[in-house]
């Protein structure tokens, strides 16, 4: 699974990645972080450490992609892909910005999104300066002919700057929240977090995309069981004497063989199956009241 | 589904630049989970510059010089209904005999649209005595042509812009169907045509409000009359996958009619039932594509229903 953050410069992507693998690294109903690198698990922490302190890293200079695993009850159950990258080349062109070429590729090929707004800028009721309009066309391009389910957060950072969210602040993000609504296979959520000395929904984005993107591949590794089975069937029923017998002087497999053949994928598929389901029901009891909007929830 | 093609007409300084700036800035946010969003995200950043020099500078974007077209998506939930080309080109293009390749690039994409907006400024129909620009007039022939050379006719919307400018447009809309276009508004001519006032805002060049209204709707006509097709042409597929079907269930019927022949055709029988499986799914698919078409039409439809609308086929006047 790869998660893609999509938000403007300042929106708070680089300080929300630190706060919710430093709040990850003890255990949350049974669920923790790992990293791949010990490298990038140095510099998340550090930063966890000082946006606790209500020291907030710099803007991001660089994209930068890491290979996170979720951990249940300490054992790897599975393992993601984060990107974050310069917010500052959401408005740049892909003809002239290797960066917006980048951002652009890795949303086409993301499972899962996290959309970023700040709760200050969106107060200012101003659609134009918000930048909505641009995270919806971003969107648009990656999901115009996805017909897979697919998971998007949208997650109002630094909402302990704010003391309510008024009426033009939703005015503003509403178009968002309603396209979202509109879809038939986006399955979407919106909360509003904050990092600092106290850390609020934070990891909930995260669990969420999760969530969803594990209960996605239950599903399809379901599928293919049934499809494997299917196969299997087809080619029993096209097995015979005759069929034996050109095997033995061609060399080449009977349907009989072809038949194991799929069997076999299908209980690799189902041994898969039996780790990762007790990992989505904890994960589903954790999120369990999360409002979910879109049409992916049927 | 393929994408459509939108040729839209009108003379300089009609507001054709001006009306697509306006549609995009609304239908990139988006209206009730619709929304318009080009192909390219760069063109976003180009339009989205544009649309901001004249709602904050009031800066008016400079006549056409070289015609482009964009690449966009109408989309409901993100999801695509239907992509659309838009030509925009340049004003005077139509008529401007120096540059005789401007002119035959356009005529080649009108006769290649699958619909046709025409901008006529509501400046020209205030007092009621219409001042028909030459492009307007050209615009009777050319349907004409079009109607001779395919065979066929398709919707045109007739945009009012500056519709603001216009003071009785129930009147305007009279004067544009009895003295500058009856072409399309003749009985038994089989042209599909909408009457769309649009508006940008009100106040005068230097002191302009910018609230865009209805800019939206010229296309969302063009696109339910091609889904429209669209679930036409579906329906036709059904029909000839369920042949198929009916047609293999016979030959299955046939190689498996007595014992000795269901053992000895084994394999085929299991292969044809396969391609039956097969063409069940591939019509469950299109049943499903056929339902999705079908409630993006429902959706759109509530869009295009308002009495500021006026729709004609065949010269008479109807409601969706």
């Amino acid at each position: 699974m790869k998660i893609v953050m999509l938000g403007h410069s300042g929106v708070g992507k680089t300080t929300y990645m630190a706060s919710m693998y430093g709040l990850l690294q003890s255990s949350i109903n049974g669920f923790s972080l790992g990293t791949e690198y010990s490298s990038d698990h140095e510099r998340l922490i550090k930063n966890f450490y000082s946006i606790k302190r209500g020291s907030y890293p710099n803007l991001t200079a660089q994209r930068s992609e890491y290979k996170f695993e979720l951990l249940y009850n300490d054992e790897s159950v599975f393992p993601f892909h984060w990107v974050d990258y310069r917010g500052g080349a959401i408005g740049e062109r892909s003809s002239s910005s290797e960066q917006a070429r980048i951002l652009k590729e890795d949303l086409l090929n993301a499972n899962g999104v996290i959309v970023f707004c700040d709760c200050p800028t969106l107060e200012s009721g101003n659609i134009r300066t918000s930048g909505i309009q641009r995270l919806i066309n971003l969107l648009s391009v990656k999901l115009r002919e996805v017909s897979h389910s697919i998971p998007i957060a949208v997650i109002l950072t630094k909402a302990d700057m704010v003391s309510n969210l008024g009426e033009h602040a939703i005015k503003v993000i509403e178009p968002l929240l309603e396209t979202i609504r509109a879809s038939d296979n986006i399955i979407g959520t919106v909360m509003p977090i904050a990092c600092g000395k106290e850390m609020t929904n934070v990891e909930i984005p995260l669990l969420f995309n999760l969530y969803v993107g594990i209960n996605l591949d239950l599903h399809e590794t379901s599928q293919h069981i049934e499809q494997h089975m299917k196969e299997a069937e087809h080619y029993r029923d096209k097995s015979n004497f005759f069929d034996w017998v050109e095997s033995r002087f061609s060399g080449v497999p009977t349907w009989g063989d072809l038949a194991d053949g799929k069997i076999n994928e299908a209980m690799s598929k189902y041994y898969k199956l039996q780790e990762l389901e007790p990992a989505a029901e904890s994960l589903g009891q954790y999120l369990e009241g999360l409002p979910i909007i879109g049409g992916g929830e049927n | 589904m393929s994408d459509i093609g939108i040729t839209m007409l009108g003379s300089s300084g009609s507001g054709k630049t001006c009306y697509m700036l306006a549609m995009y800035a609304v239908m990139s946010t988006g209206i009730r989970g619709f929304t318009f969003t080009t192909q390219d995200p760069d063109d976003d950043l180009d339009l989205a510059d544009d649309w901001e020099r004249l709602e904050v500078n009031g800066t008016w974007p400079d006549p056409t010089t070289q015609s482009k077209d964009w690449l966009f998506d109408c989309s409901y939930g993100f999801k695509k209904i239907k992509g659309f080309k838009w030509h925009d080109y340049r004003g005077g293009a139509l008529t401007d005999r120096s540059k005789p390749d401007d002119r035959k690039v356009l005529l080649q994409k009108f006769k290649n649209s699958s619909c046709i907006i025409l901008c006529i400024s509501g400046e020209v129909l205030v007092d009621g005595r219409p001042r028909v620009p030459k492009e307007v007039r050209q615009f009777n022939t050319l349907m004409t042509q079009f109607r001779k050379e395919t065979g066929k006719t398709v919707p045109v919307v007739i945009v009012v812009t500056k519709s603001d400018l216009c003071k009785d447009i129930k009147k305007g809309v009279e004067v544009i169907k009895e003295n500058m276009l009856s072409t399309l508004f003749t009985q038994g001519s089989g042209w599909l045509t909408m009457i769309c006032p649009v508006s940008l805002g009100t106040g005068s060049q230097d002191n302009f409000e910018v609230y865009p209204e209805n800019v939206h709707l010229p296309v969302t006509f063009a696109i339910f009359h091609a889904l429209q097709k669209d679930i036409n042409d579906t329906l036709s597929a059904i029909k000839a996958n369920k042949r198929q079907v009916m047609n293999k269930q016979f030959e299955v019927n046939q190689l498996g009619n007595s014992l000795f022949k269901a053992w000895w055709n084994k394999g085929d029988i299991a292969d044809e039932q396969y391609a039956i499986e097969s063409l069940q799914q591939s019509t469950g698919l299109k049943e499903a594509d056929c339902r999705t078409l079908q409630r993006n039409l429902e959706l759109l439809k509530n869009e295009l229903l308002g009495d500021n609308l006026y729709m004609y086929h065949d010269g008479r006047r109807f409601a969706l």
